[in-house]
């Protein structure tokens, strides 16, 4: 698929979430901090998107309420033309774990078991004793094959705290990619390595985005980082600052043969 | 699935969840030794008993004895419920053995079909321990025949008529077990050639020292010997044929009263009502007493032989309950240390809890990870503290031997707790019950820290610092 076949597949898409008048506040002791503030967003199917903003801007905040984690005080979430804010605690677990995937900025392993245990979490999480029993040989192919093309096959048995970081965040990706997510939701997934590290694991996504398609939602502090993605939207004190949002560009080819 | 995957995980990696496991495993022990020990002892308690005594008894509360009671047995007899019963006499004498034993004994005075109504035949170690360990039918009545290969004038050259045979207690003899709980026994010859010249007490219904019936002594010769495991009995108590201590007590009727037993021991029908049946035998009894007109000299009761040891077994009921107490406080402890290291361990994964929240996991499924990380440490911990309790029960005889040897202290002594051995079986269903709480407790202990976590925001829990 060419890059402008691409784009207009991209715009032409319907959108995934839409979240509408978003308004969330926190008690800090005697004082409410209104984090995010009547924020309206849309989320197309295939797109990759980047929220920019700086510390305490908000912006993980927003993603924890479109991937469910969290709920809003006002304003409302479509996601599939459902709305997540009437789905019970159950219903919006069962969501996470089969049509979203996480990647934060800390990893976020379970440090007693390994690689590829980590992996396998979402689908151990998705199916009962018997389900896991007998699918595992297929679980367990599935993960090997993302881990291996992550790069980290060579770590299967080994637990988190023998990792580097960005072996840890690549084991991360694997973990969110297992079973096969709508939707992954990145924070910050750069921001605890190094510059390199930093490119190669947004390489990983990008790669992701482009060859298979995958609908992708990531914040982050770094304007660079943003800049990889298909629309780059600014977060600035709770609200969308439409005057810098970049729009949907070309993406930069990341591998040239 | 990823529940039980955790859960096993936690418990090989989280070393601290050890230190719950070992409390749950050492009150397992604990409170299974102490229940195993105490159930056994009363349960020893109750066999002995009643292996000793009718099922129900006929009970003469003077040495005196009451009259009789040819009348009663042939009376009770006919009750459909009634197999046996058979007359018994006590008293207390004067024993000389060999010249080398002088002691006070109660002397007991039985019937040669004892048998019959309890399990004194089993307790004899001649007629039956060594009947059995020869391979020889045991008797099922003890005899008091003087031993054929023994040449008894060569022992005593002056004695002349009946000399009839003796059965004693171990302990009269000094025969105790030794510190590897086997019983020290002495040469069986120089046993069965012992004579034993016993003085026995008489006493008049009128409760007067009676200088006829106290005239003189008796002599026998030792045939037997009897273990009944109960310390009180064993270790001063003679058994004599019924006939003989009546003739001697002057209870056969030579002192111008009828002739007298102190005890009728009946034995009551396997499945048949002990209570209804003592009632009737009792109905019974005071009718024969009215009949004859047996005045208040000679006081009697019908008791079941557990009313005639109640005073015993429900001291020993209530020390049992109380040591249980005791031990059920120790173990709150333990529920306790399960909480507080629970709790630890929730707050140290609260980061965890964030993470399998984030990908899926419900409040109830991480509910149920503490919960059954509290129920592997409950079943792990009850499995190893059966295994301790029954190694430690099981050899506890062995153990407490050790122990004396090397304090020099024994702790069980048989004068103090009526038996020679520490009871070493264990309950089925106390067992069952106890490694059940033990289940149960640390599942409670896990159940606050379980809730906890269940409801921890998974926002809040993968901030945790």
């Amino acid at each position: 698929m060419s890059q402008n076949e691409k784009q207009s597949s991209t715009s032409a898409a319907r959108s995934i979430v839409r979240a509408s008048n978003l308004t969330k506040a926190y008690r800090m002791g005697d004082s409410t901090v209104t984090v995010l503030k009547s924020l309206d967003l849309s989320v197309k199917v295939g797109e990759f998107l980047a929220v920019e903003g700086r510390s305490g801007s908000g912006k993980s905040t927003l993603l924890h309420l479109l991937g469910a984690l969290d709920a809003p005080d006002e304003g409302s979430i479509q996601y599939e033309a459902r709305d997540i804010g009437t789905l019970t605690p159950t219903e919006r677990s069962h969501l996470r774990n089969t049509d979203f995937g996480f990647v934060f900025q800390f990893y976020h392993l379970l440090p007693e078991l390994n690689v590829l245990e980590n992996a396998m979490l979402s689908p151990m999480i998705q199916h009962s004793w018997g389900g896991f029993r007998a699918k595992r040989a297929a679980l367990r192919d599935k993960a090997s094959d993302l881990l291996n093309q992550l790069g980290v096959a060579h770590r299967l048995t080994h637990r988190p705290a023998q990792l580097s970081g960005g072996e840890r965040q690549r084991v991360a990706i694997a973990r969110a990619l297992m079973n096969d997510p709508k939707i992954l939701f990145a924070d910050e997934p750069t921001g605890n390595l190094d510059a390199e590290t930093g490119r190669q694991i947004m390489t990983v996504l990008e790669r992701l985005h482009q060859e298979k398609g995958q609908t992708i939602v990531m914040v982050t502090h770094d304007r660079t980082i943003a800049r990889q993605a298909d629309r780059v939207l600014v977060l600035k004190e709770g609200r969308l600052d439409r005057s810098q949002d970049v729009p949907p560009t070309p993406a930069i080819p990341i591998s040239t043969p | 699935m990823y529940k039980l995957h955790l859960i096993l995980k936690y418990l090989r990696k989280r070393r601290i969840a050890w230190v719950s496991l070992i409390a749950v495993m050492l009150c397992t022990t604990m409170v299974l030794v102490v229940i195993s020990v105490m159930g056994g002892w009363l349960r020893m308690f109750r066999e002995s008993f009643h292996g000793l005594s009718g099922d129900v008894m006929v009970h003469g509360r003077s040495l005196a004895g009451f009259p009789h009671y040819e009348q009663i047995i042939e009376s009770v007899k006919k009750i459909p419920e009634v197999e046996a019963a058979v007359p018994t006499l006590r008293t207390y004498g004067l024993i000389n053995i060999n010249n080398s034993i002088r002691d006070a004994v109660q002397v007991v005075g039985y019937p040669p079909d004892i048998g019959a109504v309890n399990r004194f035949p089993q307790s004899l170690y001649r007629q039956h321990e060594q009947a059995l360990a020869q391979r020889k039918t045991p008797a099922t009545q003890p005899s008091w025949d003087l031993l054929p290969d023994v040449n008894y004038q060569a022992i005593k050259p002056n004695l002349k008529g009946y000399v009839p045979g003796m059965i004693v207690g171990v302990g009269v003899i000094g025969i105790h077990k030794n510190q590897k709980g086997e019983l020290d026994r002495p040469d069986q010859e120089l046993e069965y050639t012992s004579w034993a010249n016993l003085k026995v007490l008489g006493i008049n219904p009128d409760e007067s020292i009676d200088p006829e019936k106290n005239k003189g002594d008796r002599t026998y010769f030792l045939v037997d010997d009897s273990r009944t495991q109960i310390w009180q009995y064993d270790s001063n108590t003679v058994y004599v044929p019924f006939k003989v201590l009546q003739q001697d007590l002057r209870m056969d009727g030579s002192d111008g009263e009828p002739a007298r037993a102190s005890d009728v021991q009946i034995k009551v029908r396997a499945g048949a009502d002990l209570t209804k049946t003592r009632k009737k035998i009792e109905a019974m009894v005071n009718q024969i007493m009215n009949v004859n007109g047996v005045d208040a000299r000679f006081p009697y009761v019908v008791e079941t032989w557990e009313e005639s040891q109640a005073l015993w077994l429900g001291a020993i009921e209530k020390e049992k309950m109380l040591v249980t107490i005791l031990f059920g406080i120790i173990s709150i402890v333990a529920i306790f240390l399960i909480f507080c290291i629970f709790y630890m361990i929730v707050v140290e994964k609260t980061r965890d809890i964030g993470i399998i929240k984030s990908v899926g996991a419900t409040s109830s499924g991480v509910a149920g990870i503490f919960l059954g990380y509290g129920l592997a440490i409950g079943l792990v911990g009850a499995a190893l503290g059966l295994l301790a309790g029954w190694a430690i029960v099981h050899n506890i005889n062995w153990l407490h031997g050790e122990l004396a040897r090397l304090t020099g202290a024994p702790i069980w002594n048989p004068e103090v707790y009526a038996f020679d051995t520490i009871p070493n079986t264990m309950n089925p269903n106390e067992v069952i019950v106890i490694c059940g709480i033990a289940v149960i407790s640390s599942v409670l202990g896990s159940l606050i820290p379980a809730a906890r976590a269940a409801q921890m925001n998974p926002i809040e829990a993968l901030r945790w610092e």
